[in-house]
């Protein structure tokens, strides 16, 4: 049984984090840290997947189709939401453990330690983007009517 | 021509408002395609002909022709932060000065606005940037007492950025101080035998630091096609990840140096 109590906290380090980045709204830092900690919830859940990217990937998927939503019923830019909601699924400890490894000079696991860093990071950003290059063009052949909140 | 006429469109002053909408949302953290499409917008609604805008995070330059006036003008962007709530105003304006074509002195006034919002009182974003640090070290699996060592290492952390913003320092230079000092109280408590685990207290208090959100708009910026911008985001995210990677390792290994290894 996987636990889901990094959750909560991921809701309150987002909430931080809203603060940080200067979102003024309650409604958007609320709606920001549900969405972080809700990708962070199918990050958890997607344990059972044997790659790591694929759990990054979808768990930035799940952030940005909620931003999306978001920002139509907040009317804002999607990028308010995204920004926040993406942070808890930043590869933080493996980069701590890639500089680690480079103190302790063990090189081998220098490299593959970074290069994970990067892939997850990689994973993250596509998954991300990915979603807004979709809505973009489905708003696009919804035509010119359509609201805009890209 | 209607020279001195009051009611005629005061084109240079819309340009330069225009303008000055793109280089505020480029400075408060907008996607270059955000900020090359509400000049373009801007422009078109007042009625601008064969209007060009091209951004890039360093620099804007814009040129249009208004009847027989030709205008042209380039803004140099010299750094940009991430301001969600002034982002989502400039974008609000920029739609309704579309929509009901102020003049140029009503559509200043409301620019004004927007530039003079306050932002969170300082003490709010100190006790943001600890409360950042103390979740996310409970987050990554950290006792609590390793969350309020990371909550006065944000501080920390939120005080050096401070000082090297007023002393006009680079981003390398800035986030391998603001590493140094992440890392260093952390390091000497768990020397001193207190029972922290400094790997947990630094990979909260790390989050604060690392670039995690750029890396999307580097995505972002790629597949809407700027590649240029792309290239030159990227860059500062690995010199700032390098940075933050030399800070933390210069505080470890200097502090093994002094006390010796433990």
């Amino acid at each position: 049984m996987v636990s889901y109590v990094s959750c909560i906290y991921a809701f309150f380090a987002c909430l931080a984090f809203g603060v940080i980045f200067e979102a003024k709204k309650i409604r958007c830092l609320l709606a920001e840290a549900v969405i972080g900690a809700a990708a962070w919830a199918v990050f958890l859940a997607l344990g059972h997947m044997g790659t790591e990217i694929g759990r990054y990937f979808f768990a930035a998927v799940t952030a940005a189709v909620l931003s999306e939503i978001a920002a139509r019923v907040f009317k804002a830019p999607v990028k308010v939401f995204l920004l926040v909601a993406i942070v808890p699924l930043v590869p933080g400890a493996n980069l701590y453990h890639t500089m680690q490894y480079l103190i302790e000079g063990d090189t081998s696991m220098f490299a593959y330690q970074g290069l994970r860093t990067l892939e997850f990071a990689a994973a993250i950003a596509i998954g991300g983007s990915f979603v807004s290059s979709l809505a973009r063009i489905v708003s696009i052949v919804r035509g010119p009517d359509a609201e805009n909140y890209d | 021509m209607g020279k001195g006429n009051k009611n005629r469109l005061n084109e240079e002053r819309i340009f330069n408002l225009s303008c000055e909408i793109g280089h505020r949302l480029l400075r408060n953290g907008a996607e270059i395609y955000r900020v090359e499409e509400s000049i373009e917008h801007i422009l078109r609604s007042y009625g601008f002909s064969r209007v060009e805008a091209f951004a890039v995070p360093s620099c804007i330059i814009v040129s249009a022709d208004y009847k027989e006036t030709h205008l042209a003008r380039s803004v140099r962007v010299r750094s940009f932060t991430e301001n969600l709530e002034k982002l989502s105003r400039l974008n609000d304006l920029c739609r309704a000065i579309c929509e009901e074509l102020p003049d140029a002195e009503e559509a200043e006034e409301r620019l004004l606005e927007i530039i003079r919002l306050p932002g969170y009182p300082g003490w709010a974003e100190y006790l943001a940037c600890g409360a950042g640090a103390f979740f996310f070290t409970l987050f990554w699996g950290g006792g609590l007492l390793d969350a309020v060592v990371a909550f006065f290492c944000g501080l920390l952390v939120r005080l050096v950025k401070v000082f090297m913003r007023k002393v006009d320092s680079n981003v390398f230079f800035a986030n391998l101080i603001a590493a140094m000092f992440l890392a260093a109280p952390p390091v000497l408590l768990s020397l001193l035998g207190a029972p922290v685990r400094q790997d947990m207290v630094i990979i909260g208090t790390l989050m604060l630091l690392v670039p995690g959100a750029a890396i999307t708009n580097v995505a972002r910026d790629a597949l809407v096609g700027d590649f240029l911008t792309a290239l030159s985001r990227l860059a500062e995210v690995l010199i700032i990840t390098a940075a933050i990677a030399i800070g933390i390792l210069m505080s470890i290994s200097g502090i093994e140096a002094l006390f010796g290894k433990f």
